[in-house]
């Protein structure tokens, strides 16, 4: 087996990192902001997903 | 943040679950990268403080193996880990006031296990929810790092075999969704869970995540009328126990007289 170049190990580990954090943000990015409330659906998602999830 | 010898405790006790199965999968992720990709400490590292990821942790070794190409790889873990997407929900309300570099240390380290036990929040009574959390974070997240590494050392020393350890997790899993069953509330939506996750694995086999979770969405927002119903009965009694407001927004956080100090 080759070993993978750095440049390669790198880019592959930064994509995964970008790809990973951008689905943790999503909510954040699109309900969070600081001047409005979530719409009251996505709340009452908030509020009954945990353990339907875990 | 007030950091506190009691929230302290707290934090570590409610983690040492995920100290359990996080040392037993990472070292087996630590040992694969070890003893397959021929990589060592330095990348075990760097892709376990980065990714914090269990699936994909055991998956970067066979993309690194075959140099999946990069777009391959942000395909492979969209998919992996949309369910991610969703974590935040839950913690909106809760995290809205953080720091900013704060928020994003606790987006960067929500995994399954810190999720659970962040909604959870055993805070103790009189302490700060938001160090709590994030100890809790701080702690899952070293946790990780620390038995990847180790795995990768002792994968390039040793034999091991990691057969039934990463049970530890389900074993979590258990005990977070029995104390969550504990509220009337969140009994329908847990059942709701539990049998789309049997409909999918029954129906797309490997590949069940992602309409296991499509099908939870559904059939929650069918039910909503109804779940809303037994949330706001179970809050009105909450609320006349003298709760806080907090238990209003987020159905776990219901331990008496916990602070949520965001911006300090």
């Amino acid at each position: 087996m080759d070993t993978p170049s750095t440049t390669y190990l790198l880019s592959a580990t930064a994509v995964m990192f970008a790809v990973t954090f951008a689905l943790r943000g999503f909510a954040f990015a699109a309900f969070g902001r600081k001047d409005k409330n979530p719409p009251e659906v996505i709340l009452y998602i908030g509020r009954v997903i945990s353990p339907a999830v875990i | 943040m007030v950091f506190t010898r009691k929230v302290a405790s707290a934090a570590f006790k409610a983690s040492l679950p995920v100290l359990m199965g996080y040392l037993a999968m990472g070292i087996a992720a630590g040992i694969l990268l070890a003893g397959k990709a021929h990589l060592g400490a330095f990348w075990a590292l760097i892709t376990s403080a980065t990714s914090i990821s269990g699936a994909l942790q055991f998956l970067l070794v066979d993309m690194f193996c075959n140099q999946t190409a990069l777009i391959s790889v942000a395909l492979i873990t969209f998919c992996l880990n949309f369910r991610y997407a969703l974590y935040g929900l839950p913690l909106i309300q809760r995290w809205k006031n953080l720091k900013p570099a704060l928020k994003l240390y606790m987006i960067l380290t929500l995994t399954d296990e810190t999720f659970a036990l962040e909604v959870e929040n055993k805070t103790p009574p009189g302490e700060d929810s938001v160090t709590y959390c994030f100890l809790i974070a701080a702690l899952d997240h070293s946790y990780w790092i620390l038995g990847v590494v180790l795995g990768n050392i002792a994968g390039s020393l040793v034999e091991f075999n990691s057969e039934g350890i990463d049970f530890a997790m389900q074993g979590l899993f258990m005990v977070i969704l029995t104390d969550q069953l504990a509220r009337k509330e969140n009994r329908i939506p847990a059942v709701i869970g539990g049998l789309c996750g049997l409909i999918s694995l029954t129906v797309f086999r490997g590949n069940m995540l992602i309409p296991a979770i499509v099908l939870i969405l559904i059939l929650l927002l069918s039910f909503r009328k109804k779940l809303e119903g037994t949330s706001r009965t179970e809050n009105k009694s909450s609320v006349s126990e003298g709760q806080d407001s907090q238990a209003c927004i987020s159905s776990s956080s219901s331990t008496t007289g916990r602070k949520d100090t965001a911006t300090s």
